[in-house]
């Protein structure tokens, strides 16, 4: 019994038989161009580093840019104009960090999975943050046509005040209007490459499946 | 006690790292070659890294690591080469291209191996990765844990791949 061979072993027998040993051994020779195991260990180290201060300087970006939008609204009574920008840039940070939370949650409870599966979870999150920042779109625009009805009714209240300090109006209005466009310009820019990306993930899901039928 | 602890369980992932590293670097070169390899196998250990307290030991460590090393392969490559086609089709290069007859038998044994990773490298995913951890030693039930596909799906593949590494590696001879 103790002979005998399990089927595992047959198994890798079997293989072991199928291909050539000069490959096995080519393949295993030992790496002339390996760095040393302390300088790969360093650089581990300092890639993690250098993620860890990557993230921690973001979340100290959006709280800084929270506390600086608190004290927007606290410090004397806001204008309308002032909440909408303030809960709007309350928003795109929030989704912004909560978006690359769940990647990275979803890529590292993925990345445990066989090939084929990590390439369908990576497929199936592109999909769902494509959805969300097509409706992000939506939102976009419905904003747009708040300002635009917001900044005629208060240009027309201001008026007087306006055509003695135009200067005023073409800073708020202006900045009004850089800043939606810069909101659509990144909307659009995060649309492209997720679009892109999904289209990679795709062709290349489908690429596998049609080598599995083969 | 708690900071000794920590510096022992560091201690144990750098050492895990380091035994790991020469497997990890194998499979690497199988999707990229040059400065890209480098970079890909501190992805994986760091991938392995940061994986590392989801480890259940419902599976053994191999299984874990090499589905870690291929997974951020495949994320690598698609991500760097925008050439996703190119992970699941075979694409025939012209790495394999001869130089200068090599000088002594070192050299020609590094020139063999050059041209082996590169031929490897040709082959679609699908028969490139049961190939490369059949030549690193796994067993057929291995690799099938791995790829999460049956065993005899395992051996097609490799006997498939077998034989168009072959056919590459002959006509480059030939040439």
């Amino acid at each position: 019994m103790t002979n005998k061979p399990s089927d595992n072993e047959s198994l890798k027998n079997e293989h072991a038989e199928g291909l050539p040993s000069e490959w096995s051994e080519l393949w295993n020779s030992p790496d002339d161009e390996a760095p040393g195991p302390e300088e790969v260990q360093d650089k581990l180290r300092t890639r993690k580093h250098y993620q860890r201060w990557k993230t921690r300087l973001e979340l100290v970006a959006v709280l800084l840019g929270v506390i600086f939008t608190i004290g927007l609204l606290l410090q004397s009574t806001p204008s309308i104009s002032i909440v909408v920008l303030c809960v709007f840039c309350w928003l795109v940070w929030g989704t912004s960090l909560w978006a690359k939370w769940q990647l990275s949650r979803t890529e590292r409870r993925a990345l445990t999975s066989a090939p084929a599966k990590f390439v369908q979870t990576l497929r199936k999150f592109t999909e769902n943050r494509t959805r969300m920042i097509q409706k992000g779109r939506y939102m976009l625009v419905a904003a747009g046509v708040f300002c635009a009805v917001w900044v005629s009714w208060f240009v027309s209240e201001n008026w007087v005040a306006y055509q003695q300090e135009p200067w005023r109006a073409v800073v708020g209005i202006g900045g009004v209007i850089v800043f939606y466009l810069l909101a659509i310009y990144l909307q659009r820019r995060e649309q492209k490459r997720l679009q892109a990306d999904l289209e990679g993930l795709e062709q290349l899901e489908r690429r596998l499946a049609a080598n599995e039928r083969e | 006690m708690s900071m000794d602890a920590d510096k022992q369980s560091g201690q144990d992932v750098q050492a895990l790292l380091a035994e790991w590293t020469p497997a990890v670097r194998r499979v690497a070169a199988s999707y990229v070659a040059g400065d890209e390899r480098e970079d890909l196998s501190q992805d994986i250990l760091l991938g392995v890294w940061e994986s590392l307290p989801n480890f259940r030991e419902e599976s053994s460590m191999r299984t874990f690591i090499y589905r870690i090393a291929h997974n951020r392969a495949i994320d690598f490559v698609r991500k760097r080469s925008n050439q996703p086609s190119t992970l699941a089709a075979d694409h025939p290069t012209n790495e394999l291209a001869s130089g200068a007859p090599p000088a002594d038998r070192v050299a020609e044994a590094r020139c063999k191996k050059r041209r082996l990773v590169a031929a490897v490298r040709q082959l679609r995913l699908s028969w490139r990765q049961p190939l490369t951890m059949a030549l690193d030693g796994l067993s057929y039930t291995e690799i099938a844990e791995i790829l999460d596909i049956s065993e005899t799906n395992v051996g097609v593949r490799i006997h498939r791949a077998r034989q168009r590494l072959k056919d590459v590696l002959e006509t480059q001879e030939t040439s």
